[in-house]
């Protein structure tokens, strides 16, 4: 298993790198945008279309999500972890079209969204307390604490872009691997019929790695783009606590 | 340089870049286009709900208002229907006996009237008998002593006689 091909080298800035990764990710933004464009074309409030009707049931889900996770007061960051879930789940199913490598798969993107994450949330922490209390922030409950505190602020990211690429790429590896012990278990069984043409027939690749990737496609990407939106939600929630109450 | 790949386990600086400006992208893309018009529009329905439920309430409150204000105008009307009959009939009833002691009462003076207009008539009829009487004496009288007094003298001297004559009775 190969990391992400890198397709094209602009020749500025010392070479900029378009990967089969940022290719996906550009698919996904594209497919993504028309289908917002399509769903948006025509909202109504008193006459709303099916289309409509599915993406405010959706939106509300997202929105009972963000208020239930992060408060009512953190709504406004409802549009970004609905973005970042799309372009996580998109992301993932691309790979499952065999043509396109999963930008997920590269721990380039979820590195990147981990590291905008954890800037939200330091941005929040010291809009909130200041920058002094937010460095303060890591010597509590005790000042031995410091180093565990500043360990576990950079152990965030790192474990959650593991996470999202590790299971994504994980998966995509699991996939080659079935289908190459597939083609071997094939050319085994299929090695007693005379005619050169028919043994060659990878026969068992055909359906079985489907409901596998039932699993390390479909189910894995869903959650993991979960998993990923919740924790940005947990982090940048805590980050941006409800305002505090006068006297408590 | 194209056409080779990057290690299967790598971190490489524009793809991160991409990332970033690909998310912001379509962040800002998918508020605008769709997060915010479709929130919108959702609680622009609420509200419009909301309002309706709101009016709808105040319209039921208004009707049973109105109509409790109306029951008890139609109670007072009806009480006032009754009122109003009844004193008419009482006013009726005083106006016939009215009616009627008027009637009685004229009835009597007429009566008394015709009494009185009889009794004068009798008198009357009385003084023509006695008059015509006394002339018929007086002419009587002449023819019996062919001796002609004076109307005057004749007339006194009859009624006398009468007088005497009304006495003896």
């Amino acid at each position: 298993m190969e990391g992400p091909k890198i397709l094209w080298v602009i020749p500025i800035l010392g070479g900029v790198k378009i990967t089969q990764t940022t290719l996906t990710s550009w698919i996904a933004m594209i497919i993504i945008m028309a289908l917002a464009y399509w769903i948006s074309r025509g909202i109504s409030v008193e006459h709303p279309t099916k289309k409509q009707l599915v993406a405010e049931k959706l939106m509300s889900m997202l929105y009972n999500l963000v208020d239930g996770t992060m408060g009512k007061h953190n709504e406004h960051f409802a549009p970004y972890i609905g973005t970042l879930f799309l372009s996580s789940v998109f992301g993932s199913l691309l790979g499952m079209t065999q043509v396109l490598r999963s930008s997920t798969a590269d721990l380039s993107t979820t590195a990147a969204w981990a590291i905008a994450t954890m800037a939200m949330t330091w941005y929040g922490n010291i809009s909130n307390n200041g920058f002094l209390g937010w460095l303060k922030s890591f010597t509590e409950p005790i000042v031995v604490m410091t180093p565990m505190n500043i360990i576990s602020e950079v152990a965030s990211p790192v474990s959650m872009s593991f996470r999202h690429f590790g299971n994504i790429a994980g998966g995509s590896v699991l996939t080659t691997l079935v289908y190459s012990a597939l083609a071997a278990l094939s050319a085994f069984v299929l090695q007693w019929i005379p005619v050169t043409f028919i043994n060659t027939i990878p026969i068992f690749q055909l359906g079985i790695p489907a409901f596998l990737s039932i699993y390390f496609d479909l189910f894995s990407g869903f959650v993991q783009a979960l998993v990923f939106s919740m924790l940005t939600m947990v982090y940048v929630g805590g980050a941006n606590p409800p305002k505090a109450k006068s006297g408590i | 340089m194209p056409g080779t790949t990057e290690s299967f386990v790598s971190l490489d600086i524009w793809t991160v870049i991409f990332a970033w400006g690909n998310i912001i992208i379509l962040f800002l893309f998918l508020k605008k286009i769709l997060f915010v018009p479709l929130k919108n529009a959702m609680d622009a329905r609420q509200k419009e709900i909301g309002d309706l439920y709101d009016g709808a309430r105040r319209d039921r409150e208004a009707a049973a208002e109105m109509r409790d204000e109306y029951s008890a105008k139609l109670e007072q009307a009806a009480s006032q229907g009754d009122e109003i009959i009844k004193s008419a009939v009482k006013r009726a009833q005083l106006q016939g006996e009215q009616i009627l002691a008027d009637a009685r009462d004229s009835a009597e003076k007429t009566l008394k009237r015709a009494e009185e207009q009889i009794e004068l008539e009798r008198s009357k009829a009385l003084n023509d008998i006695k008059d015509e009487v006394s002339g018929m004496a007086v002419d009587i009288a002449s023819a019996v002593i062919e001796r002609n007094l004076s109307e005057e003298e004749n007339s006194a001297m009859i009624d006398q006689f009468i007088r005497e004559l009304g006495e003896k009775k």
